[in-house]
């Protein structure tokens, strides 16, 4: 009992200094450069990649300690690399665009590994004389259990030694209390940046390494650490090396403890048991939002909440539109007309497949107005907002399979659950703000996730199926899989029904958000976007406004998530196809893609994104890679998203304009008219 | 024209060992303009930070126009006619001019408005707001600007969009601190100019340590050195004071 208990301790430290090895990387370079690293995870896989082609030509015995050696080298030149490149053109602006942009290089550096190692499981081996048992005090363990721990130990102590002996690190750990005063007496901080995130990228390949021996390689290695890697990092405090120490160890040793001896009864008298609770995948996060609500700079966290974060704003697209409001009116009847044909020029030419298509687009352009609601309106950035699409989609099936089929009273439930899901959420996450409000999101959203594997009622990880919407309410109405009739010769059935219902909600959503943010409530919550603390001193309790802001937009989402359920595609609902955390990530890039702050771009945004995938993927596998090279090269040169690229191509035609070329034959006043 | 509008009982903040407001007890009549000087960390701005609610004093307490406001969040403190103006600029960048004093002006409306109108009816159909907001620009002299964005203006003009951030919150007292920061001496005479031009309905509470300004604008100044209170009264009054000599003018020349 106890020798199993010990066991498995120091199963939890193993894993936990894996952690450490990651969160070290993660933690020191938020620390310097404000940087919130989402690819840190990809460039722990990649450590671990380079290490199997390292190892296959030079057999395990040496090929190991080269690749422990090597592939931690070669990471850290590309880690290098990935800062001079991307991150660089960044600093300056608000510490979100980082997180945006590193999660376009999750994307291209994933699909990468994809294209160059192939998508199977691998094996990573370590020689035989690191894999044997032995047993000290009849503690039965792998040697290769001791290896990670002490080697881990070995590179966090001489990572602790190099910040706090050297002068490198001296600077480095000045840097993070104060950049602007290190650049004062004269150092040049910004060289250390590259030297930082290549280091941290270096230390993420040992990890990565170490961890593929212990366990396997794969493709979703890199997925499934970097979430409790950041729940280390916050649980520690943000640039914080001892949290990052400690955080490790407690989440490694916290996870392993909960899948071990979850539902083991603890101590029995008279009829009453002490449980363990099944909360596996749960307790890291609560505990991280516990934190976050009572110490929001972690435990160890130094700096205060949001020290640096007022530098740079959230860049929103509504800014310097060409167009006129009643053009711009015109131009979106328009549209929506267009919209209106688009299926039956579809069945006319016999691509019935795009109403499909288009069917996803609509759903995924609701969520992303959704988003646009808190993101580009009241300047707050959820990492988890996938929450309320997932729930609402969860909400929407579980009505239809348990109360009614109707279509009506499962979508209003949907959006009505998740408006209280976004007030409960939205009050104890609204206390903290900037990176910190993204991160205690990000863990509700992981909540949600692991929550639905562990309920009984929300079908595990198969997911929910076997419902079917019924239009109409009250038991009247006609199931919308019977709905068919002929229209011109063509056949009108349930695809084509439900798209324009998703098209109509669709509009609805829009112009009611449209409404709301031109009514006294969205004056308010701009001003809050642009400077809070002057909302506050105008007279506004600020708290409140972000809170109904959040509602509204759960709410919204929760149409989307419904709308989901109710497709005539969707036969199953499962957590990774609503809860994921990439979801989040997805709707992020979709509103910064089409332009955030102008509830259009956001919609036109998931067009584009999924026309784009539609497109790339009959070409090629990788789309997922272009789709994040666009998204990068969007974070650095176009961060109001698509709807302000009509005003910088007539910036760019103005400057050739005035270099002396009037001869092209574009005068400002055509390229506004034909726009 | 003798009644305190803002008064402040045995005003304490303490930050661990440190004292940084000791005990101090003011009170500003309707229409006055008080200064408060004193040499660097004589508490001036945490005795501001009290009265504007951005921290919450150890011990005693702050009344305006009599209610107790001690513990009030910030917002509810303006609502009741309690402004305050920035030292650094500032206003809402992204948003138009107009927009800025609008949505200043709408708050004095808040509670007025229902939460279906707050919600849905168009920001600019509000009578009462849109009138405000035009006396605003126009008292700031910017009403020919209001579709220009605020981020797009000149300095001294987004301080003047700033001094009409607070004139649109309708308030009792204005508190300022340092509003001549950093600034030459045209400009800080501009600035002064433009304050009691627009804010002469005002009581206004000024926290500076440019003395000579003070002398020239103030009805009343107080004096603080290391936390306390050191005199009160007429800049005469003060100016003749043998403390405030000792203390804070002769350190100043040393």
């Amino acid at each position: 009992m106890v020798a199993q208990f010990v066991e498995q301790l120091i199963n939890g430290l193993t894993l936990g200094m894996v952690y450490v090895l990651l969160a070290a990387g993660l933690s020191v370079i938020f620390g310097v450069m404000d940087v919130i690293n989402f690819s840190h995870g990809e460039l722990f896989a990649l450590g671990a990649y380079f290490a199997l082609s390292i190892i296959a030509p030079l057999g395990s015995g040496i090929g190991f300690w080269v690749a422990l050696l090597a592939a931690p080298l070669i990471v850290g030149v590309i880690g290098a690399g990935i800062e001079r490149v991307t991150i660089r053109p960044l600093y300056g602006r608000n510490p979100l665009y980082h997180i945006l942009l590193t999660f376009g290089l999750v994307l291209i550096i994933n699909d990468l590994i994809k294209l160059v190692w192939g998508t199977e499981q691998q094996q990573l081996v370590v020689p035989d004389y690191l894999t044997q048992s032995i047993s000290v005090f009849s503690i039965q363990l792998s040697l290769y259990n001791y290896f990670i721990i002490g080697f881990a130990g070995v590179l966090a102590v001489g990572t602790w030694l190099l910040l706090n002996r050297t002068k490198y690190g001296m600077i480095i750990r000045a840097g993070s209390q104060d950049r602007q005063m290190v650049r004062n007496v004269g150092i040049d901080i910004d060289r250390y940046y590259t030297l930082v995130f290549g280091f941290g990228a270096a230390l993420a390949a040992v990890a990565g390494i170490v961890l593929g021996g212990y366990q396997s390689v794969s493709t979703g290695m890199g997925n499934s650490v970097i979430i409790p890697a950041f729940v280390v990092v916050v649980l520690g405090g943000l640039g914080s090396f001892r949290g990052a120490v400690f955080g490790g160890l407690l989440v490694g040793v916290v996870q392993t403890m909960m899948r071990v001896y979850n539902g083991t009864t603890l101590f029995e008298l008279g009829g009453f048991a002490l449980t363990i609770p099944n909360l596996q995948g749960l307790t890291v996060f609560l505990l991280m939002i516990g934190v976050l609500l009572v110490k929001p700079q972690g435990l160890f966290g130094t700096r205060g909440d949001e020290s640096e974060g007022g530098e740079g704003e959230i860049l929103v697209g509504s800014s310097g539109g060409l167009l006129t409001d009643s053009t711009r009116t015109k131009l979106g009847i328009l549209f929506i007309a267009a919209m209106i044909v688009l299926p039956i020029l579809l069945l006319f030419t016999g691509s019935r497949y795009y109403v499909l298509v288009m069917n996803n687009i609509l759903i995924w352009a609701i969520f992303a107005l959704s988003l646009d609601v808190v993101m580009g309106y009241a300047g707050l950035v959820p990492l988890g907002h996938t929450m309320f699409y997932g729930v609402g989609a969860y909400t929407s099936a579980l009505v239809m399979l348990h109360f009614t089929s109707s279509f009506v009273v499962a979508i209003a439930a949907a959006i009505l659950i998740c408006a209280v899901i976004a007030w409960i959420v939205g009050s104890l996450s609204i206390r903290v703000s900037g990176v910190y409000f993204a991160m205690i999101t990000l863990a509700f959203a992981e909540l949600f996730y692991n929550a639905v594997f562990r309920l009984g009622f929300t079908g595990g990880s198969d997911g929910l199926l076997g419902f079917e919407p019924t239009m109409g309410i009250a038991g009247l109405g006609v199931p919308l899989s019977e709905i068919s009739f002929a229209f011109m010769g063509y056949e009108i059935e349930q695809q084509i029904i439900f798209y324009y219902i998703g098209l109509l909600l669709a509009v609805l959503a829009f112009l009611f958000a449209r409404r709301v943010m031109n009514a006294p409530f969205g004056s308010v919550i701009q001003s809050i976007r642009e400077s809070e603390e002057r909302a506050e001193f105008v007279g506004y309790n600020t708290v409140k406004y972000k809170r109904r802001a959040f509602v509204i937009s759960g709410g919204i989402a929760g149409l989307a998530g419904g709308l989901l359920a109710a497709s005539p595609t969707t036969f199953v609902i499962s957590p990774d196809q609503t809860l994921a955390w990439i979801h989040s990530g997805e709707v992020i890039v979709i509103a910064l893609l089409g332009g955030m702050g102008t509830l259009f771009g956001p919609m036109l945004g998931a067009g584009a994104f999924f026309g784009a995938e539609e497109i790339l993927s009959q070409y090629t596998e990788q789309w997922r890679m272009i789709i994040g090279i666009i998204f990068v090269l969007f974070v650095i040169y176009v961060p109001r998203g698509l709807v302000s690229v009509p005003s910088l191509v007539v910036q760019r035609f103005d400057r050739f304009g005035e270099g002396g070329k009037p001869g092209i034959g574009i005068d400002e006043s055509e390229v506004q008219s034909d726009d | 024209m003798t009644e305190a509008v803002l008064e402040t009982d045995g005003l304490t903040k303490r930050f661990g060992e440190l004292t940084a407001v000791d005990d101090i007890s003011l009170s500003v009549e309707d229409g006055e303009f008080r200064s408060v000087i004193g040499p660097n960390g004589a508490g001036k701005t945490t005795t501001f930070n009290l009265i504007t609610g951005a921290l919450k004093p150890s011990e005693g307490a702050v009344l305006f126009k009599g209610e107790d406001i001690t513990t009030m969040p910030p917002h509810d403190r303006v609502r009741r006619g309690l402004g305050r103006s920035f030292q650094i600029t500032n206003v809402f960048g992204g948003l138009t001019v107009r927009e800025n004093v609008r949505v200043a002006a709408q708050s004095v409306y808040d509670d007025d408005i229902g939460p279906v109108s707050a919600m849905f009816r168009d920001k600019n159909s509000f009578d009462g707001i849109t009138k405000q907001t035009t006396e605003v620009l126009e008292q700031i002299g910017l009403q020919h600007r209001g579709e220009e964005k605020a981020e797009t203006l000149a300095y001294g003009d987004q301080r003047r969009l700033e001094i009409g951030l607070v004139l649109a919150t309708d308030p009792d007292i204005v508190m300022l601190d340092e509003p001549t920061a950093g600034m030459s001496s045209e400009e800080t005479q501009s600035t002064m100019n433009l304050i009691s031009e627009v804010l002469a309905d005002q009581s206004l509470m000024l926290i500076e340590h440019d003395i000579d300004l003070v002398m020239r604008v103030s009805d009343k100044i107080t004096v603080l050195t290391r936390g306390q209170e050191l005199a009160t009264g007429t800049p005469e009054e003060v100016a003749n004071n043998e403390d405030v000599r000792d203390a804070y003018l002769g350190g100043a020349r040393e």
